[in-house]
């Protein structure tokens, strides 16, 4: 199919949805071509943006009436490519389905649009003693579209659970157009737990267009520690020690030397720079346990060889810590002209096991690799700096990135713990699951999305596209 | 739809742009800015987010696209308030990147074809606006027309829609009456103990809409022990051609400006004004000549009042200011100087003055220099935003440290028909040591 | 329970060791067009729509054992037909539980749990199965196994199979292996109980408590002549006046301070508080936990509702049937009632015409539990109607047990 194959279906768009919302220019189509994982490109043939689900629906119906693939798109803070029109085709972005539509404290949920950003919801909230629980570190752009897609984690989700736990109700858009509303605000709607079917699969199943979410209690109080630790070892065992002494901080976060330049640098929080680790812990709830419990923690980072423990002194200190923590990502840009950030779990016990490997196998591919993660999960994101205008070294950092996830398998976990298959990780998935599994997921998504029409290419290494392979030969990255 | 590149008509001429290739790869990619970007807040579009900008940017760099029309609108719709600096975490100078873009930009077109060719442009933005005494003029003519009645009339016959809407949205901005003052003096001295000598920059648009508030800090500065110096010779800082794409004679008047300031032996340059401020605090970097060192020295040198003040450590203010106020962040205060604390330390200090909190305080009020004359929907799109902001808080007035925005804020509280006072921080302070607070 | 008490049509039996010997179970039963009733504890097995035809009973007591417990990183591997208490034995040597209220945990089975969902008072401080069961393992209706999640608490790779076999009453597949991740158990708890007075005093407290600083694992009201013998005097729960008891659990400095909060913002209310000593607390928790599989009156039924909803409906539940004996998990918007003083043939008119609408209303919904012979199990009673995503459903059926031999006829879809 040539694009100009495509001007009737462009011609109808725009008649339904307007021309101000359809674009179709390959000029302003080109920022579409990627999302936070830049190592591959394909730039969509049209690029909507419907503001009402009957549109999302009506859309939809005219792409398969034309037999062309399409995605949902929130924000494009995606790091495996989970926004990437992997197929071409065209991409329904969301952004301006973006209402909080209803909130009502005393059910404890929210109603909201796929593109509301996730840090609006509890913006909204602020002063009710309710917030949205699930806090990805791209909180203040990621939409919770995108979270429900995804699956997003955060660094609370350790205590307080990933998004699926926060879900309670969907309206979807199904690859043949029709509309749904599954589960409910209120408890155990009888049949298949489609909404936790639905919530991670990626885009693949359906659209979300709302959502209904859970809304937590504010903890009465917060004790945020900052353990400085002069080796990585010493930092991981206390990990591992805190965990097993039955401790659940609301986060424990890890960063290790490298990354601690590069935050200090961004927002000079005042971060030791000698120190090899630090780990940020943080217990809520109500003050009569907090100091018992930070107590406790202190004293296992200083029986583990903490040379210093600090409590971050009012709120806002404490709000500088985080957002020096979930910027870290991006700080990493300080550091080197390009970085590949991985994403892979062990178990928690196995921490020191796997942070020791990924120094080794940095050394052995000779890449300067950084940390920073959910330490608690026992989710990785070791952070692989290079500079993407050397080949050779982009070679390298695939083959590391490898390595690492090979590993993380190795130690009984998983090749991504919050940011997806996406495209990034297709070819995990065999050495994950077996074939019979794969199967399995290939006919949940048959029941779903049989003709494959959206998102292709994604999450599976089974699925294919609709009538067409890809509508362009695609602009691949030199990779 | 636009045909491949590999057919498109004959390739454009490269963009007289130097930005260095570096400053578009700083950029990874992230997404972390978009949602701090009022533009893609309003729009949900991509290519009005920084991100995206930055993508189109290095595009057309690469000769990837060509500068089309719709390319433009994107580059043009920036407000250049800076607020994904201040959210990116990997130090993007976005600035850096949008400002030498957009001259680049406009000086590519062909004569005729440049906004700032435009009659509004040449006569009135870079003719008038710059220069007091002829703004003066225009503003007590256009003053004395409104009061005849004259814009009531055009409006009602539809003439109205025949002026520029440049010029329909200036005459909206006025405020209805300007204190009279007298003239600033050319030096102030400190009352009570000497602790510093400033000089007051006093810009353009604000000498002749907001005396007052020069006034007020004249006197806040000496109540502070400051001797003030207010240079006569000074003029604009230039910001409204820089950003009007009209690189050269920008320079001229940083130039100007040189002279006037720097052989001063003076603490700091203060500026009430957050829009002149950065303009002068960037003077280091927008040319490259043999008076760069010059201008970063001057540069050095300049301070916002309330950045200055907080500094200084502010004599306490005796009488009370019974009031509940909030405060909005100025985009060239909070992002392109990354002074936020300051102002509301200040505040804090105001004896029986209450500073409630405002929802996106630092997101852009739509006034963006002369974003306001020249993209109407977007910015009367984010003046309503920000009132509705403001309306929500309860407060009787709104602070802000810049002229801009408080005319902009203003205009709309007054188009809805909302009684809402805009007071700069200086103003409150002045009441707060002079006893004549609260409403 | 011996396979004759159970209430299913028996032609086969088949007690399998291992995954892959109950997948040929099933595989060979899906060629002969036999149905399978997998069944563990058999706790519930009177519930759902009654099987009309004869299958395969497919039991998983073989598959009890504990796979793997690495407890340090508060995870562990068991297969479906250990039983619930078993299982919280072995956490309990680490100080650890799977902190979800399963009826009759001596007998029940893990598997059996997840096929249905089950759940209790704790629920609104620690949610359900659904998020505990962090991987899974299971052969669907043609016998093939496959597996979703992991090992690890954190995993987004591939579909979460967790939360479709969850409650599927073993339609996409029987469980045959399930890895769960396990908070450290709690130091302390602690029971209050208060004497309500009347429904809006219950709607007011319920709403208090929404917002205030004590968070309770549980906030139950208590309704009904049946509850006496476990109550201390003083407490009536009889009609019209329910008993509110809430359940405080957390570290030791925490428990006494909620306690102690609570009870001095209730007496300055002038609030009833009856105290429940230790032995009380002990004897009243595990009939709340079995609650919904007591057999009382002529059926048994949970309704759910919006939280804020709940007394509303206990209201007209106690209008038309004042001798229930009842027990809603209040902040949770569910309602489980024995239907005593209700001659069998009024439980269906109660259930459709009354309490369905009133739930549907508020996005919930009434099924039936266990009932008498005499009460007719249709689906619009078994199930409360058709779900939304119905369609969905049965197409999600269509690929995972095709011949629909995995509980035939038993389910919603």
């Amino acid at each position: 199919m040539t694009t100009t194959d495509l001007l009737p279906l462009v011609e109808e768009l725009e008649a339904l949805l307007g021309p101000e919302n359809v674009l179709a220019q390959h000029a302003e189509l080109v920022v579409y071509e990627c999302d936070g994982y830049v190592v591959e490109k394909n730039v969509p043939d049209v690029a909507v943006f419907p503001r009402t689900t009957e549109q999302v629906s009506q859309v939809v119906q005219l792409c398969n009436r034309y037999g062309v693939p399409f995605l949902p798109r929130g924000a494009g803070t995606s790091l495996a490519g989970g926004a990437l029109a992997a197929g071409g085709g065209v991409m329904i972005v969301l952004t301006r389905m973006r209402d909080i539509l209803e909130i009502n404290l005393r059910d404890r949920y929210a109603v909201v649009e796929p593109g509301v950003v996730n840090i609006w919801l509890t913006h909204a909230l602020r002063g009710t003693g309710f917030h949205y629980a699930p806090d990805p570190s791209s909180q203040g752009a990621c939409t919770i579209g995108g979270n429900v897609a995804t699956n997003s984690g955060g660094p609370h989700t350790l205590k307080y659970g990933v998004t699926t736990n926060h879900v309670l109700a969907l309206e979807v858009v199904l690859p043949d157009g029709s509309v749904h509303r599954l589960g409910s605000p209120a408890p155990d709607t009888p049949g298949l737990d489609l909404v936790g079917t639905l919530v991670g699969s990626e885009g693949t199943l359906a659209i979300v267009t709302k959502a209904w979410v859970r809304l937590t209690r504010d903890p009465q109080g917060y004790r945020t520690l900052l353990g400085i630790f002069d080796s990585v070892d010493q930092a991981t065992e206390t990990i591992t020690q805190i965990i097993a002494a039955g401790i659940v901080p609301a986060a424990l976060e890890m960063m290790d030397q490298g990354i601690l330049g590069a935050l200090e640098e961004a927002f000079h929080f005042g971060f030791p720079l000698d120190a090899r680790a630090i780990l940020l812990i943080e217990v809520d709830g109500l003050e009569a346990g907090l100091d018992e419990q930070r107590d406790r923690i202190e004293a296992i980072c200083r029986r583990c060889g903490a040379r210093e423990v600090r409590q971050a002194a009012d709120a806002q200190e404490r709000a500088a810590l985080w957002k020096c923590r979930k910027q870290a990502f991006g700080a990493v840009g300080r550091l080197s002209p390009s970085y590949c950030t991985q994403d892979g779990v062990v178990p928690r016990s196995k921490l020191p096991h796997i942070l020791r490997r990924i120094y080794e196998i940095g050394g052995k591919y000779r890449l300067r690799i950084v940390n920073v993660f959910h330490a608690g999960d026992g989710n990785i994101h070791p952070i692989l700096l290079f500079d993407e205008r050397d080949r050779e070294q982009v070679r390298r950092v695939l083959q590391a990135s490898e390595e690492i996830l090979e590993e993380c398998l190795a130690c009984g976990g998983s090749v991504t713990g919050e940011h997806g298959i996406g495209v990034e990780k297709i070819n995990f998935m065999h050495r994950m699951f077996s074939p019979e599994s794969i199967a399995a997921m290939t006919r949940l998504r048959q029941a779903f999305n049989p003709t494959g029409c959206l998102s292709p290419h994604k999450m599976l290494p089974t699925a294919g596209a609709c009538s067409i392979e890809q509508v362009h030969p695609g602009r691949r990255a030199a990779l | 739809m636009e045909q491949p590149t590999a057919t498109a008509s004959p390739p454009q001429p490269a963009l007289p742009v130097q930005i260095p290739y570096e400053r578009f790869l700083d950029c990874v990619h992230c997404g972390l800015c978009t949602a701090a970007c009022p533009t893609y807040v309003e729009l949900g579009d991509e290519n009005d987010s920084p991100r995206g900008r930055i993508y189109l940017m290095r595009a057309v760099v690469d000769g990837r696209i060509s500068l089309g029309p719709a390319v433009r609108r994107h580059l043009e719709r920036c407000l250049d308030c800076r607020a994904c600096e201040t959210a990116c975490p990997s130090g993007v100078q976005y600035g850096r990147l949008i400002e030498p873009f957009r001259v680049a930009m406009e000086q590519a077109l062909p004569e005729h074809e440049r906004a700032s060719n435009s009659w509004f442009h040449r006569r009135l933005l870079f003719g008038t606006f710059p220069y007091p005494q002829r703004l003066r003029r225009q503003v007590a003519l256009a003053r004395w027309l409104r009061r005849l009645g004259v814009f009531g009339l055009l409006r009602l016959t539809g003439l109205m829609r025949l002026l520029p809407q440049e010029m329909q949205q200036l005459v909206d901005m006025l405020p209805p009456e300007v204190p009279r003052t007298l003239p600033l003096p050319p030096e102030a001295p400190a009352l009570g103990r000497r602790r510093a000598r400033v000089a007051l920059f006093t810009g353009c648009v604000a000498q002749v809409m907001f005396p007052h508030v020069h006034w007020a800090t004249v006197r806040v500065l000496q109540h502070n022990g400051c001797d003030v110096v207010i240079p006569q010779n000074q003029v604009c800082c230039g910001a409204i051609h820089y950003h009007g794409g009209q690189s050269e004679p920008a320079r001229e008047l940083a130039d100007r400006n040189l002279e006037a300031f720097s052989s001063l032996d003076v603490d700091a340059v203060v500026v009430n004004v957050a829009g002149c401020g950065s303009m002068l605090k960037e003077y280091g970097h927008h040319w490259d000549d043999e008076k760069q060192l010059q201008r970063e020295q001057l540069a050095a040198k300049v301070k916002d009042i309330c950045e200055f003040l907080d500094h200084l450590g502010l004599e306490p203010p005796r009488h009370e200011v019974r009031m509940k106020v909030t405060y909005h962040d100025a985009c060239h205060l909070a992002h392109a100087q990354q002074v936020r604390a300051a102002p509301r330390r200040l505040l804090a200090q105001v004896p029986g003055l209450e500073v409630v909190p405002l929802a996106e305080s630092d997101m852009c009020c739509g006034a963006a220099g002369t974003y306001n004359l020249t993209e109407v929907e977007m910015a009367t799109r984010l003046a309503r935003r920000k009132l509705r902001n403001i309306l929500a808080t309860g407060a009787e007035a709104v602070v802000s440290a810049n002229a801009g925005c408080t005319l902009q804020i203003a205009r709309e509280a007054r188009r809805l028909g909302h009684a809402l006072e805009v007071l700069h921080p200086v103003e409150l302070l002045d009441r707060a040591y002079r006893g004549s607070g609260g409403n | 329970m011996t396979t004759t008490e159970l209430p299913l049509p028996i032609a086969k039996e088949c007690k399998p060791a291992d995954a892959e010997e109950l997948a040929r179970a099933i595989a060979q039963a899906a060629q002969d067009n036999m149905p399978v009733y997998p069944c563990g504890g058999g706790t519930k097995q009177h519930w759902g729509l009654p099987p009309r035809e004869p299958g395969l009973l497919l039991s998983t007591a073989g598959l009890n054992r504990v796979v793997d417990y690495p407890w340090e990183d508060m995870t562990i591997t068991v297969q479906p037909g250990i039983t619930v208490a078993e299982l919280q034995r072995h956490l309990a040597q680490h100080g650890q539980h799977l902190p979800v209220d399963v009826p009759r945990p001596e007998a029940a089975t893990l598997g059996g749990a997840i096929a249905t969902n089950s759940s209790g008072p704790r629920r609104f401080g620690y949610g359900t199965l659904r998020d505990y069961v962090i991987g899974i393992q299971a052969a669907d209706g043609q016998g093939r196994i496959y597996q979703g999640g992991g090992r690890v608490v954190k995993n987004v790779a591939g579909y979460d199979f967790c939360k479709l076999l969850i409650g599927s009453w073993g339609t996409v597949g029987v469980v045959t292996q399930v890895t769960l991740k396990v908070p450290p158990a709690p130091q302390d708890r602690a029971m209050l109980l208060r004497q309500l007075r009347s429904w809006s005093e219950a709607d007011e407290v319920l709403a208090e408590l929404n917002t205030h600083v004590v968070q309770p694992v549980a906030v139950e009201l208590l309704c009904g002549p049946g509850w006496k013998e476990h109550l201390p005097e003083g407490a009536a729960a009889e009609e019209q006046v329910p008993v509110l008891l809430v359940v405080l659990e957390g570290t030791r400095e925490e428990v006494p301070w909620c306690a102690q909060e609570l009870a001095c913002q209730w007496e300055a209310a002038g609030a009833a508080l009856v105290p429940l000593d230790e032995s009380q607390q002990q004897a009243l928790w595990p009939r709340l936990v079995d609650f919904p599989l007591e057999r009382r009156g002529p059926a048994t039924i949970q309704a759910t509702t919006l939280p804020s909803r709940t007394c509303e409906l206990l209201q007209e539940l106690l209008r038309r049937a004042p001798q229930s004996l009842v027990l809603a998990h209040a902040a949770s918007g569910v309602v489980l009632a024995h239907l005593e003083g209700l001659a069998e043939a009024d439980v269906p008119p109660l259930v459709l015409r009354h309490l369905q609408p009133l739930a549907h209303d508020a996005g919930g919904n009434v099924v039936l539990l266990g009932a008498e012979p005499g009460v007719e199990r249709t689906h619009q009673l078994c199930w409360g109607g058709w779900p939304p995503g119905v369609e969905l459903m049965q197409r999600v059926l269509d690929q995972f047990d095709p011949a629909r031999v995995l509980n035939r006829g038993r389910y919603v879809v």
